[in-house]
């Protein structure tokens, strides 16, 4: 497979602190990539590298560009929504559209007034008197009517009531996703974008903590609701997480076989918010 | 690189959408209280003495001069300086504008954030410091010429209006002499060369709002100040002062912004000292075209140009989170 982003000693160093230390990560076409850490892990770090806007060491490359020195180019086939609602006050909905359209050679007009007319958005009204919940439509609508090969969105829906945030996912995901594409994701409210991750890259104090695809957390990965008669055992089966769960205790296992996770108890997939607590909150508590 | 016309339109046309007030409203507006000055001086004889307008005290003028005899030619000195007089209301102003505009062009999309969308789009930082430049020299310079003309009509109509109405001729009076386009001709074309002797200044100002992470109004004034007053320190034993030529520099360019060198044909060190007695109106093209062979104009241009080349490379390279 085509590697759109790929990264080898990725390091950005802060007057005082390194935001980055030497990541290596890889990123396919066709994927939906969740980057899920705590706040300054690096997320926004990393995705401003990826998208030329800061300076860095070590290696990266994204559609075969180097982002830093090559912005400009990569520009017409990455897309970003950065941050929400945050398109300028004074322009018209009319005017931004007409502004897209002149600068960027993959704009289909028809397809974003068509997304607008799917909502309460006037063509005529300036962002400034739209909600934030429009604001971020309106920024989609613009965005998926661009046929860019990667889309960044950083913490896309912060802010927006969970009517919106949910319309968000399911658009991204129903209009515009396709196997050409490829998407790059930073969100705080993991459960919502769970469902339509393909991958997923944890990342802790500027390292990357976790790279690996949904299935390959399927399949390595294991949470086991075990009775109280059997904790001993399953404290000593190295889990990675416990906590109690409606009388039960839940532990998270890495690498457990399918076979010994059924003596032990309940076996369920696990959640990618259980999977973030357990690799970045360190250990069993 | 200008990667095409399309995109240079579109940044232009995005200049106008969100400067549209000050740039096209503005002249407008200049014109539309102009106009109502001289309604006001013509209704009320206290205006009337106190002379608020150009046009009302050329009525005035022209209807006292129909009492004595005047020379046509010099009837026609007194509508020209009509002409002159008011455009200095619509130039002073776009300077103004001008200036406030420079100092917001490259902080504003900084301070609401939204600079993060003009990034996402395949336009390089070169292509939009040139647009906000191509804008501020070109472009709105051609809106206030569109208000100038407009309310020039309007007013020289008006005053006519007025005179016949005072029961003058305004043909024989003020209509007959009225050969605006010269005029026009000139104020447009010493615009063009009142944009390179600006230069250096829209360069500093935009520079600063690039630098600025905040208050780039401070940051845009507060330096040479402040070496000046450094300098005032250190530097009054030598005969030469740095500081007495940078300010030399500046001033003339400010003075030249609030009274345009089609007013002030030579604004040197001589006229400094006398003020603006020294001023005269620009008589010809060649009085506007002169200052094109000044080495003092294209000195300014390169350091306008460094100034730019300031502006582009923080706007492209500067890291603006710390996190």
């Amino acid at each position: 497979m085509n590697a759109v982003i790929e990264s080898s000693g990725l390091t950005k160093r802060y007057k005082d602190r390194l935001a980055l230390d030497n990541c290596d990560f890889r990123v396919e076409t066709g994927r939906i990539v969740g980057l899920i850490g705590p706040n300054g892990a690096g997320k926004t770090t990393a995705l401003k590298a990826i998208l030329g806007l800061t300076s860095y060491d070590g290696r990266l490359s994204v559609l075969g560009l180097d982002p830093f020195t090559q912005r400009h180019k990569l520009m017409q086939d990455v897309c970003f929504i950065a941050d929400v609602a945050i398109l300028p006050r004074w322009i018209r909905v009319r005017e931004a559209i007409t502004y897209v359209e002149g600068v960027h050679p993959r704009f289909d007009r028809a397809k974003c007034e068509r997304f607008l007319s799917a909502t309460q958005i006037k063509m005529q009204s300036r962002v400034r008197e739209l909600s934030k919940g429009m604001i971020a439509q309106l920024h989609l609508a613009l965005v998926m009517s661009i046929d860019a090969r990667l889309l960044i969105l950083d913490e896309p829906t912060l802010g927006l009531d969970i009517l919106y945030r949910r319309r968000f996912y399911e658009q991204l995901l129903n209009d515009y996703f396709d196997e050409s594409r490829t998407i790059l994701i930073t969100t705080h409210q993991v459960e919502e974008i769970e469902h339509i991750l393909t991958d997923l890259l944890f990342i802790k104090d500027g390292r990357i903590a976790l790279s690996a695809t949904m299935e390959n957390v399927a399949e390595r990965y294991c949470q086991v609701l075990v009775g109280s008669e059997k904790l001993e055992l399953a404290r000593s089966l190295n889990p990675i997480a416990e906590r109690k769960m409606l009388g039960k205790s839940a532990f998270l296992y890495d690498g457990l076989t399918a076979e010994r996770a059924q003596q032990l108890g309940e076996v369920h997939q696990v959640g990618v918010a259980d999977l973030f607590v357990a690799v970045m909150g360190g250990g069993v508590t | 690189m200008i990667s095409s016309a399309k995109t240079f339109a579109t940044l232009i046309k995005r200049e106008i959408w969100e400067h549209r007030g000050g740039f096209i409203y503005t002249p407008l507006i200049i014109g539309a209280v102009l106009v109502v000055f001289l309604l006001l001086g013509a209704g009320s004889s206290f205006f009337w003495q106190l002379n608020v307008d150009g046009a009302e005290a050329m009525t005035k003028g022209a209807l006292k001069l129909a009492e004595t005899n005047v020379s046509a030619e010099q009837m026609r000195m007194g509508v020209d300086a009509f002409f002159w007089g008011t455009s200095m209301v619509w130039q002073s102003v776009l300077f103004i504008t001008l200036f406030f505009y420079c100092i917001g062009s490259l902080y504003d999309d900084r301070r609401d954030r939204s600079i993060l969308f003009w990034k996402s789009m395949p336009v390089s930082d070169l292509e939009t410091v040139i647009s906000k430049v191509v804008f501020a020299i070109l472009v709105a310079p051609l809106f206030m010429m569109v208000g100038l003309i407009v309310g020039q009509i309007v007013l020289i109509l008006g005053a006519g209006l007025l005179v016949l109405a005072h029961g003058g001729s305004a043909w024989q009076l003020i209509w007959a002499h009225t050969n605006p386009f010269p005029i026009w001709g000139q104020i447009l074309v010493a615009q063009g060369i009142q944009a390179l002797f600006l230069l250096p200044l829209y360069g500093w100002l935009m520079l600063a709002s690039s630098f600025a992470r905040g208050k780039p109004f401070l940051w845009a004034t507060l330096p040479p100040v402040i070496f000046a007053i450094m300098e005032s320190f250190v530097g009054f034993t030598t005969n030469f002062s740095l500081s007495k030529v940078i300010w030399e520099f500046i001033l003339r360019r400010l003075a030249s912004g609030f009274a345009p060198i089609t007013f002030s044909a030579d604004f040197g060190e001589q006229s400094m000292q006398a003020g603006f007695s020294g001023t005269r109106f620009a008589s010809s093209f060649g009085d506007v075209l002169g200052r094109m062979t000044s080495a003092d104009l294209w000195l300014g241009v390169l350091i306008g140009l460094g100034f730019l080349a300031g502006a582009v490379y923080l706007r492209r390279y500067r890291d603006e989170s710390t996190g």
